[in-house]
């Protein structure tokens, strides 16, 4: 009896051993949290801009860098909800005058390359270092466009583009925000508090469209689903590079160009291959790449504009009260919000 | 101490114990097996695939590094214009490498400033802008110029860069660069049969047959890190192996998925345990059926033996389910037969040894009694011959008696009209000096008693009464008791000492007679062989006072039918 005990009990262990031999043989510790990225990056640029940028950055340092992608609204809630532990240590997206507002998110760094850039695109807040310069833009279907003519704002307002034009909500997109204050300005001439029946003629013509992220933008005028886009140049500009059949028109009305911006966030773990970056994307090269490959418009003195796109000589480019911006921004958002859904209920 | 279980619980224990758990156990061994080697041919596959890629990458690789560096150590292609012959060479050494490697490459040559010597095509990915020297790959070969450097461009395609610097007098005068688009590979990476991925030593990827493996900017997974070995990516499982080659500038990783076949075996794992537990429960809600029905013999069989516990012979077994219980059940009636003839013959012997003793208990008290008569008469006939006459007359009566009637027993009162006989001759013996009474209850008088019996008390009470005295008063008691019959005889004679008594008493118990107390023994011996039981003679005596002896015996009639 006890003999024939044992041998239950030995192929019970037996079993068991198997058991948890086999199930243990899936979850072998040859794998582990990588947790050794040495730089996260919060960015809104497309894909087709980061991936040389880095690579090159990853190839020269051997750094490993993380990146997390977004509308830039997005991104700014993100980095104040972690503001007491940031995850990430740089932003890199995100128009001056979005920026402006939340700079207490920011550290101080000026870059290495500063005695570079145009007396315009200084670093003159200390914690905003100017990445390149975008003018806001119409993107165009040219496919789709047919004979309408457009020049301007004022040629939006037209029947025949009703729910055609894609437009980003100004809460979450820099582009969209740009745009609004360019609208503000350029159709209230000169006068932002002129612009607003402009702001609501458009809302009826947008008939109902607010889109969620830039992206969504210059894709839904690539995909044909709208005509005419809101956006920056340098989306469009890519667009076309890569053959898409896309117009660009800077509007008579006036042309809003603002730098965006490269920031190192408050309190940020990876401080100095933060710096490291700042500079590199300040460097010559990156600048050069922005200009011949990546059609954006540099703010380095020493980097030749862009061929393929219109100088700005060229262009009415509005000027504006950097501050009357700053202070109005929640106010105008709000008040764009209030319009927009005023005239098309959800 | 070991506890004794039931036959059925013994047959589900031998069951589980010798049949499901050792099955089990194999098929759970073999299963065990099926998996342990289906998990190393995965892994030797995949090793295999991975060696192969690497063999194969490397050698294209270091094929065109090898011509990279024959190249450099030629500076007159910068500082000389390249002729025609020229030209033809070095294009008739890329054809052969193509040949030989199966892969296309595009070599260019540029100046220290980025102007293209040889080589056209996809430049335009190379050179950014004349004046971005410190980029790419041309950052690399100035970086390390007699080096071998590699660069992966990753737009549409990925392009491979290698590049070595075209050197004079140590200072750099030209590049050399072969470029070598991912593209070319396609077809290996289509003749293993795991899914490859191959980056640089940053994780950026250059070949890639499963784009799962790849993240948005166009990099190897950075989640984790990975070695060998068995991993989880986004639910699946796949098993994973890493080599180096080129001196650690590229990193081959080929990957399985093994997710199907894992949940599957996981299934049978599952099915196997469900199974086992299915037939435990199965096993011990059956086997006791089982058990009953497979021994319903073996239960009919205790069955039987407990009615001949029970005393009763007459059942028989009836069984024809088997062969050996057959067998068990006519060796059992057998049995059963030859043990009934056996005590059937068994009581007939006895009562006939019972019986033949009887026989010899009376016939001694015959020859004893007629002795003693014989002899008074002889005395008689010469003092009263009249009285002589009357005696002789009375023992024939007595001796008919005696000898005429076969019965063992005989009614009371038939018996009493014989002791009259007797006392009779007794009385012309002693005369006077002899006095009797004889009292028995009417009721009493059909009763069945054993022949001869209130003879013998009295003959007995007469032999040892007298002593040294004159004279003698017997008297007989006859009543019922309960169930029973009882004598009681009582003489005033001179009683027996208590040595005697005690010497009779004993001899009572015995089947043999070691005294020659004759009378008292054999009327005790008597009944004890007619009627068994508690029946019997018990004797009192005083000496000079007299002596009682009871007699008890069972209260029966001829109508009764008393089994003797």
């Amino acid at each position: 009896m006890k003999r024939k005990i044992g041998f239950i009990s030995i192929i019970i262990v037996a079993v068991i051993v198997l058991c948890v031999f086999y199930l243990s043989g899936n979850h072998k510790n040859n794998i582990q949290n990588n947790e050794s990225e040495d730089l996260v990056i919060y960015s809104a640029h497309p894909i087709e801009l980061l991936r040389p940028l880095i690579k090159e950055f990853e190839s020269k340092t051997g750094l490993q860098i993380k990146v997390v992608t977004g509308g830039t609204g997005e991104l700014i809630e993100k980095i104040e909800s972690e503001k007491d532990k940031p995850e990430a240590d740089i932003l890199w997206s995100g128009s001056l005058s979005t920026l402006k507002p939340q700079m207490y998110l920011f550290e101080n760094y000026i870059s290495k390359y500063e005695e570079y850039v145009y007396e315009d695109f200084k670093n003159n807040e200390g914690m905003l270092t100017r990445f390149s310069d975008i003018p806001s833009i119409l993107m165009i279907n040219t496919d789709l466009i047919g004979d309408i003519e457009i020049k301007g704002y004022e040629d939006l307002l037209n029947p025949l583009l009703k729910g055609k034009i894609a437009y980003c909500n100004p809460m979450v997109s820099s582009s969209a925000y740009e745009h609004l204050i360019n609208m503000l300005y350029a159709m209230g001439k000169g006068n932002p508090d002129n612009g607003w029946d402009y702001i609501e003629k458009l809302c009826y013509y947008l008939d109902g469209n607010l889109l969620k992220s830039s992206t969504e933008v210059y894709q839904g005028v690539a995909n044909g689903d709208y005509v005419v886009g809101l956006i920056f140049e340098d989306a469009a500009a890519a667009l076309i590079e890569n053959g898409a059949n896309i117009d660009i028109v800077y509007m008579e009305e006036g042309v809003l160009s603002t730098p965006d911006c490269i920031s190192i966030i408050k309190n940020a773990a990876h401080r100095e291959n933060a710096e490291l970056f700042v500079d590199f994307v300040s460097s010559y090269e990156v600048q050069t790449m922005l200009t011949a490959k990546l059609s954006r418009r540099s703010v380095r003195m020493d980097v030749e504009p862009p061929k393929n796109l219109k100088s700005k000589e060229e262009m009415k480019i509005l000027h504006i009260d950097d501050d009357k911006i700053y202070s109005m921004k929640k106010e105008w958002i709000q008040k764009f919000i209030d319009i927009f859904y005023s005239i098309n209920p959800e | 101490m070991k506890k004794i279980k039931s036959f059925s619980d013994n047959i589900r224990r031998m069951f589980i114990t010798y049949a499901i758990i050792p099955s089990f156990f194999i098929a759970f061994s073999c299963l065990a097996l099926i998996i342990g080697i289906w998990k190393y041919t995965i892994k030797a596959t995949n090793k295999t695939a991975n060696l192969k890629v690497c063999r194969m990458l490397e050698s294209d690789i270091n094929m065109y590094s090898e011509y990279l560096v024959n190249l450099s150590k030629d500076e007159t292609l910068i500082t000389n214009p390249i002729d025609t012959g020229k030209r033809v060479k070095i294009m008739e050494v890329m054809y052969q490498l193509h040949s030989r490697t199966k892969c296309n490459a595009d070599l260019y040559i540029l100046d220290i400033n980025l102007n293209p010597v040889f080589g056209d095509g996809a430049l335009s990915e190379l050179i950014i802008n004349k004046t971005l020297d410190n980029w790419g790959i041309i950052r690399e070969i100035r970086n390390k110029p007699d080096q071998i450097s590699y660069y992966l461009i990753n737009n549409k395609t990925n392009i491979l860069c290698l590049g070595a610097g075209l050197q004079r007098n140590n200072e750099l005068v030209g590049y050399l660069i072969i470029t070598l688009d991912s593209e070319e590979f396609n077809i290996l990476l289509s003749q293993v049969s795991s899914d490859i991925v191959v980056t640089d030593k940053n994780g950026w990827i250059y070949l890639i047959s499963n784009y799962e493996f790849e993240d948005a900017l166009g990099r190897f997974l950075r989640e984790y890190t990975y070695t060998s070995g068995f991993i989880e990516y986004s639910g699946e499982t796949y098993y994973l192996s890493q080599n180096r080659i080129c001196n650690d500038m590229f990193r081959v990783y080929s990957i399985t998925n093994y997710s199907m076949e894992s949940r599957m075996f996981n299934v049978m794992i599952m099915f196997i345990l469900f199974l086992f537990v299915a037939i435990i429960g199965i096993t011990f809600a059956i086997s006791k059926k089982v058990a009953v029905k497979s021994t319903r013999d073996l239960y009919k069989i205790v069955e039987a033996f407990e009615y001949v516990k029970k005393g009763n012979l007459d059942h028989n077994l009836d069984i024809d389910s088997c062969i050996e219980f057959k067998e068990i059940g006519e060796a059992y009636n057998l049995m059963l037969d030859g043990l009934k003839n056996y005590i059937q013959e068994n009581k007939e012997l006895s009562h006939l040894a019972a019986f033949a003793q009887v026989k010899q208990l009376e016939a001694q008290f015959n020859s004893h009694f007629l002795f003693n008569t014989l002899d008074n008469i002889r005395f008689m006939s010469k003092i009263d011959v009249e009285a002589a006459d009357k005696m002789i007359v009375a023992l024939s009566n007595l001796l008919r008696y005696s000898i005429s009637n076969a019965q063992e027993e005989i009614q009371l009162k038939e018996d009493l009209h014989y002791t009259e006989s007797y006392l009779t001759i007794l009385k012309i013996r002693y005369n006077r000096r002899l006095t009797y009474a004889i009292d028995v209850d009417e009721n009493i008088k059909d009763c069945l008693i054993p022949k001869l019996m209130m003879l013998s008390l009295i003959e007995n009470a007469v032999k040892y009464g007298y002593g040294d005295r004159e004279t003698l008063h017997v008297s007989i008691k006859g009543f019922k008791k309960d169930d029973d019959l009882i004598f009681i005889c009582k003489d005033n004679g001179a009683g027996i000492p208590e040595e005697i008594l005690k010497q009779i008493r004993d001899n009572l118990m015995s089947p043999v007679n070691k005294t020659n107390h004759h009378g008292i023994y054999n009327i005790h011996r008597r009944i004890k062989l007619m009627y068994h039981n508690n029946y019997g003679v018990s004797i009192e005596s005083k000496p000079g006072e007299g002596t009682t002896i009871t007699l008890k015996l069972p209260y029966h009639t001829a109508n009764d039918n008393y089994v003797i």
